[in-house]
């Protein structure tokens, strides 16, 4: 039982937080806690929480990529386009989804093949995927979206908008691949020491690109959801939203420096900061502020553990003689 | 214990009193007193776990005791942090270097204590003050050369020129010469003896025979947190030294080879890699161990790394089982069943933060899944085999990280060998392991080459080790092979000469 506790004690944090959370927003607003309010939220949410579980593998390698949100721009942009110049859903989705996964994958071969660093690269492509969004979408940007393009942001299953279903089996489908595949076992090897997986003959290279293209495919689903919800793109959609992203997979216990955290801590992450956006929101919180809060959010998740560390051995040193365990 | 320090020495330099010190529930240090008398060179030996470098940590400040107390000079010292004890002339200098690369050698030594004229670094003061300690030790180092330039051995001076200070009164060398070659190690002897004559009292921690005897004074032998003594080092011989160790006598023996050899399973001809190694060409057999013999950077190491796929750009020929093998990645060698296990355990042999199943199942993984898909089940069990084989301490959950030294070059071993290979390139496979753990490895060793059938090549600097399990040995000298020795024809005397002849003659021409 402790050592269950002690394993998820991440989680327990998280749920506790979330819960805390909860209800400083419902004592902020007797409509939190509605249904359909949390619906609505939960489906607000949904982009962000796909990207973050696109990022998830990438930042257990040990690596970042910090282009997502651009990349999901050029995938909005792209839908918007098909569906005006008439292509059916069913055919755009799979070409924007290999173009997104190809921007990905483009990264993971600058960092794995190249052997460049992750922030510099994703930094640049982050303004070269935001350059491609806008010269595709121009100036005005693109609406007038065919309905089968918008059909999931209004469809319901059961009272669960299908937007938040789809996040919830992408979020298993992750979780899933992390923790019983190659690829997962790859993805923790290297993050922890990519010297000894590489003497290990682990095929650090291909599985690093693996996870920048799985991303990029993840950041095509949320420019899907994106042009489902909004009904238009434009060239500027998500920016900015990088910020959200990394905080939910770092908050959720994913070192920042590799080789650990689950999926289950960023689904978590993901709610508690959803959780705080809408209770900010609802307490007139202006968006500035709001910017600022997961800012300091994200300071604390990657300062947290060493904090952590340093107060036990502060507590060690006051207790000269640990007794035993069990 | 303290009843053998001689009695010219009235007032010991250090005296270790009752020292305990646990870590949870492992008791690190039970109750350790000894004495260090000034002037003396005092060897430290014991096995990885002994507790060397827990006590270490204690005489520096680094960690505080539970109990007992330590007295410099005959008074009571508690020193915070290393800091605090080098202001008191109490100094350590640890196995790995532990510099600014990219600073000159003279910025590193004068770390903390820049001169200064006015505001600024007086920089011709700093080079003559790094001049003069490198000097006075000994070392011919130009001060105003990068650290990231130097050999692991010259870094390994400059450590030793920082730490060492005006009214030094003890330096704790942690296995000083673990990466230095026999004439760089001389220096080193050289060195200490001159602080010896300054009246300095130098700690000497060490896995080598030869160097306690050549230099120590006085053994202190510690086992499993214990003082097992402290003597004279003319009282104490080598089999009561290891008996002392490990509480049972262990020495390296050759065991000769009943089974005869088979075909030549590693076959490499004309290896080259530009500005490392050149026209290296040498057969392993089926259940043969050939020793690459040589000075630490004459690139014995290059030639199995090139081996195992981590030097694509190699040029030559290699074959495996008498197919041609392109050695342009790790993944392409293991898959003919060549494997790699490097000097450097810690940082490339195994991942220490995660378990020993993970790191056993890690280069297995293809096989244990089924269409990408990891039978946890078949993990677990690959891993108990492998714990089981080589009886590994440790439940296969616990973090390699908790491990000894010589339990983590078991894991690392175990990896590959649960992969069923045909040729493993062992790169000093006991650095830094203690002499029981040693002994065992040797033994996994000969079982795999005699019954196991794999070709083993290994890269080696401890020569008694060389002698004791090879069955040929190839000499290099400055990349390329200078002399392939039977094992029956060997002595250290002659594979030394192969290592270092006509050093002189090549830097004339």
């Amino acid at each position: 039982m402790t050592r269950i506790a002690r394993k998820f004690s991440a989680e327990l944090l998280l749920v506790v937080l979330i819960v805390l959370a909860g209800l400083w927003s419902a004592q902020l607003s007797p409509y939190f806690l509605d249904l359909n309010n949390l619906m609505n939220s939960a489906a607000f949410f949904v982009v962000f929480g796909l990207m973050a579980f696109g990022l998830f593998p990438v930042v257990v390698q040990g690596e970042i990529d910090i282009s997502l949100a651009s990349t999901l721009a050029v995938a909005s942009v792209l839908f918007a386009k098909l569906s005006v110049s008439g292509v059916p859903v069913l055919v755009a989705l799979p070409i924007v989804l290999v173009v997104t996964g190809g921007l990905g994958a483009i990264n993971g071969l600058l960092v794995a093949y190249g052997g460049l660093p992750s922030l510099a690269v994703t930094l640049g492509t982050l303004g070269a995927y935001r350059g491609i969004a806008y010269l595709l979408a121009g100036d005005a940007g693109v609406t007038g979206l065919t309905d089968d393009y918008t059909l999931l942001g209004q469809s319901w299953v059961g009272v669960v908008p299908s937007t938040v279903v789809l996040f919830l089996v992408f979020a298993l489908v992750i979780g899933v691949l992390m923790e019983t595949t190659k690829f997962g076992r790859y993805s923790y090897a290297l993050g922890a020491n990519p010297a000894a997986s590489r003497t290990a003959a682990a095929p650090v290279r291909q599985t690093r690109v693996a996870a920048y293209a799985l991303a990029g495919v993840a950041a095509g689903l949320a420019g899907f959801v994106w042009v489902n919800q909004y009904q238009s793109a434009r060239g500027d959609n998500a920016d900015g939203a990088i910020l959200f992203v990394l905080t939910a997979v770092v908050l959720g216990g994913v070192s920042i420096k590799g080789g650990s955290g689950r999926a289950l801590g960023v689904l978590l992450s993901t709610v508690l900061l959803a959780t705080i956006q809408t209770g900010m929101k609802l307490a007139n919180v202006p968006g500035t502020s709001q910017t600022l809060v997961v800012g300091l959010l994200l300071i604390a998740a990657i300062g947290g553990p060493t904090l952590v560390q340093l107060i036990r051995n502060g507590v060690g040193k006051l207790r000269p003689a640990a007794p035993a365990r069990g | 214990m303290t009843a053998e320090v001689s009695p010219a020495a009235a007032v010991p330099r250090l005296s270790i009193q009752g020292v305990s010190k646990s870590f949870e529930a492992i008791h690190a240090l039970r109750d350790v007193s000894f004495d260090l008398a000034p002037g003396e060179i005092h060897a430290l030996v014991g096995e990885n776990g002994a507790g060397k470098s827990t006590l270490v940590g204690i005489i520096t400040g680094l960690r505080q005791p539970n109990e007992g107390r330590v007295l410099l000079n005959g008074t009571e010292v508690h020193f915070h942090n290393p800091l605090e004890a080098r202001a008191h002339g109490v100094a350590a200098v640890f196995q790995d270097p532990n510099l600014f690369p990219h600073l000159s050698i003279a910025e590193n030594i004068v770390t903390g204590a820049y001169p200064r004229k006015g505001m600024l670094l007086d920089r011709a003061a700093m080079r003559k003050l790094a001049r003069t300690k490198l000097e006075q030790l000994g070392f011919d180092l130009d001060p105003d050369r990068l650290v990231a330039e130097l050999t692991v051995a010259e870094a390994q001076f400059v450590e030793i020129a920082r730490a060492v200070e005006p009214g030094l009164q003890l330096l704790i060398l942690d296995e000083p010469t673990s990466a230095l070659t026999p004439s760089e190690a001389g220096r080193l002897y050289t060195m200490v003896e001159t602080l010896k004559a300054s009246g300095t009292t130098v700690v000497w921690i060490s896995h080598r025979m030869d160097e306690i005897r050549t230099l120590a004074d006085t053994i202190t032998v510690l086992r499993d947190g214990q003082h097992v003594t402290t003597a004279p080092a003319s009282e104490l011989d080598d089999d009561a030294m290891i008996k002392a160790m490990v509480g049972r006598t262990v020495a390296l023996q050759r065991v000769p080879r009943t089974e005869p050899l088979g075909p030549v399973r590693l076959k490499v001809r004309d290896l080259n890699l530009a500005g490392t190694f050149a026209d290296i060409s040498f057969d392993v057999a089926e259940g043969e161990i050939v020793a690459i013999a040589g000075l630490v950077g004459s690139g014995r190491s290059e030639i199995q790394q090139a081996i195992f796929g981590l030097s694509p750009q190699v040029t030559g020929s290699i074959e495996v089982d008498g197919e041609a093998a392109t050695p342009d990645s790790p993944a392409t060698m293991a898959r003919r069943g060549v494997v790699y296990l490097p000097e450097d355990r810690d940082a490339e042999g195994v991942i220490s933060s995660m378990s020993i199943q993970a790191n056993v199942a890690l280069p297995s993984i293809g096989k244990l899944a089924t269409a990408g898909f990891v039978d946890p089940r078949k993990e677990r069990s690959l891993a108990a085999e492998q714990r089981e084989a080589l009886s590994i301490k440790g439940e296969v959950e616990a973090l390699v990280s908790s491990l000894s030294g010589g339990n983590r070059q078991k894991v690392a071993l175990a990896r590959w060998l649960a992969t069923h290979p045909r040729v493993l390139l062992l790169d000093e496979p006991t650095h830094g392991i203690d002499v029981g753990t040693k002994v065992q490895v040797h033994d996994i060793m000969r079982r795999l080459a005699r019954e196991g059938r794999m070709a083993i090549l290994m890269v080696s600097s401890d020569l008694p080790e060389v002698l004791a399990v090879s069955d040929r040995v190839l000499v290099i000298r400055r990349g390329r092979l200078s002399a392939t020795i039977d094992i029956d024809d060997a002595t250290q005397e002659n594979i030394m000469a192969a290592a270092t002849a006509g050093r002189s003659e090549e830097a004339v021409r």
